[in-house]
């Protein structure tokens, strides 16, 4: 199933007092991509979480509908004051969000919440079968698919919504049992700096080459891609660490990249092993730590990718290189002039 | 309190605006008008970013674009390039320096203008000649 977004409706949450953001192009379309600029405090950020959140409650299984000391949902129509206290939604007097499902039909789909009580989440009718194909989906495998043919490998699933926000990074990792990492359908991927072996890069890329060791020859002949001035990947099985060598022969872990480094490879490799045909991909400060050069190089791989699996990408950034790449016809501008 | 909507502007205006983020972005017509400007203000560019435009129809174009859609009333400022050297208007508070720079102008001296009289000239004629200094 399609799924883009077509334009947001904010009201009254941090520095976004009333706006109306469209993400289609002047022939009404959802553009591929949009970059979102703007200065510090325009609300950048703030429109991601937004995103984020508000499409989270289309999933019933999700922590959003069960967590805190109500636990449970006031109604159909309802979210309970726990499971909202704990979002950026609290903050929020009014969000709206229109969607386009499915392209043929023109098909358009809305999530409202306004803030008010009780606090009323309703949306259109076209969502149902949105909602009934991501329940369907969960517990699907998925992992790092042969990107031109994953519409063929996955035509059941519902797209899913990949969110990078800003702080990633790969630190060193306590624990060295090795964990079975199967990656499982989300409906929302948040990525999160993880302390812990289990379900980082390292035991995940450990798991692939004890047990799947095709997929481990995709996932290193594609971290080998991003030519990282010749380094090359692999797996120390003795030491249970996942291994970088440099051209001149030093062995060192993954978290000991650069941070420029570990953003590219965090944001590609989870992208490569995690997005369905269709998905929305969202990610803040999208420059972190990079020099122009390997903003340039990202933003060409981002495009690269989207030549093989349809995505709608959505960034935020202060770099002139993704305007550059991307184009200053997908750039929207947050500030206030 | 009107709802602002945020959507694609031309490409002109989306580049000025990303250029200059919260600043008040300047426009100047070349880069070395830009160039001079930056280093004269080095102490306010937090608060105002120079662009080159080049054109002039585009620049006028920019800024009624700009002030379609601005909440403010006068969201772009242009800097004339005659205004650059000689006067800068107050409005930048713009700080002589010593790297100031001067324009010298050269105006072509017009011809020094004499009269000599035609000694031969018969008698009770007088016959005046214009001519260049040697």
């Amino acid at each position: 199933m399609k799924l883009e977004l077509r334009s947001l409706r904010v009201k009254e949450c941090g520095p976004l007092r009333d706006v109306c953001i469209d993400f289609c192009d002047a022939s009404g379309k959802p553009r591929p991509i949009t970059v979102l600029a703007g200065a510090n405090g325009s609300g950048k950020t703030t429109v991601l979480e937004l995103i984020v959140t508000l499409l989270e409650f289309l999933d019933k299984n999700s922590r959003m509908f069960f967590t805190g000391a109500v636990g449970h949902v006031l109604s159909v129509g309802g979210i309970s004051e726990a499971a909202l206290s704990e979002t950026i939604l609290s903050r929020t007097s009014y969000v709206e969000i229109d969607l386009l499902l499915d392209e043929k039909d023109e098909k358009n789909a809305g999530l409202r919440f306004n803030n008010q009580q009780p606090h009323l989440f309703e949306q259109q009718q076209g969502i149902g079968q949105l909602e009934e194909l991501i329940r369907s989906s969960h517990q699907r495998i998925i992992d790092f698919h042969d990107m031109n043919t994953s519409a063929v490998v996955y035509p059941a699933l519902a797209p899913s919504i990949l969110y990078f926000p800003h702080s990633r990074q790969l630190t060193p990792l306590r624990g060295t049992q090795v964990q079975k990492e199967e990656t499982k359908y989300e409906w929302i991927h948040r990525y999160e700096n993880v302390r812990e072996f289990a379900g980082s890069l390292d035991s995940y890329l450990i798991w692939l080459d004890y047990a799947e060791p095709e997929t481990f020859a995709r996932a290193i002949e594609f971290l080998n891609s991003l030519d990282f001035d010749g380094k090359t990947f692999g797996v120390s099985r003795k030491d249970l660490k996942s291994t970088v060598t440099t051209r001149d022969g030093r062995t060192h872990g993954i978290s000991d990249l650069s941070s420029g480094e570990q953003n590219i490879l965090i944001m590609l490799l989870e992208l490569r092993r995690r997005l369905l045909p269709y998905s929305i991909v969202l990610i803040d400060e999208i420059e972190n730590s990079l020099h122009p050069a390997f903003q340039y190089r990202l933003a060409q791989a981002l495009k690269r990718m989207q030549e093989s699996i349809p995505f709608q990408l959505i960034v935020t950034t202060h770099a002139q290189a993704f305007v550059d790449i991307f184009g200053l016809d997908s750039t929207l501008i947050l500030t206030e002039f | 309190m009107p709802t602002r909507n945020i959507k694609s502007l031309s490409s002109d205006l989306t580049q000025t605006l990303f250029t200059a983020g919260p600043r008040k972005p300047i426009l100047v017509k070349d880069e070395e008008d830009r160039i001079t400007l930056h280093l004269k203000d080095r102490e306010h560019l937090s608060e105002r970013e120079y662009i080159a435009f080049g054109n002039t129809d585009r620049l006028q174009r920019v800024v009624q674009e700009a002030k379609k859609y601005s909440s403010k009333e006068d969201p772009i400022g242009v800097v004339e390039a005659e205004a650059l050297y000689d006067d800068v208007p107050d409005v930048f508070d713009l700080r002589p320096t010593t790297a100031q720079r001067v324009t010298v102008k050269i105006r072509k001296q017009e011809p020094a203008r004499f009269s000599f009289v035609d000694e031969d000239a018969p008698s009770g004629w007088e016959k005046e000649q214009d001519g260049e200094a040697a």
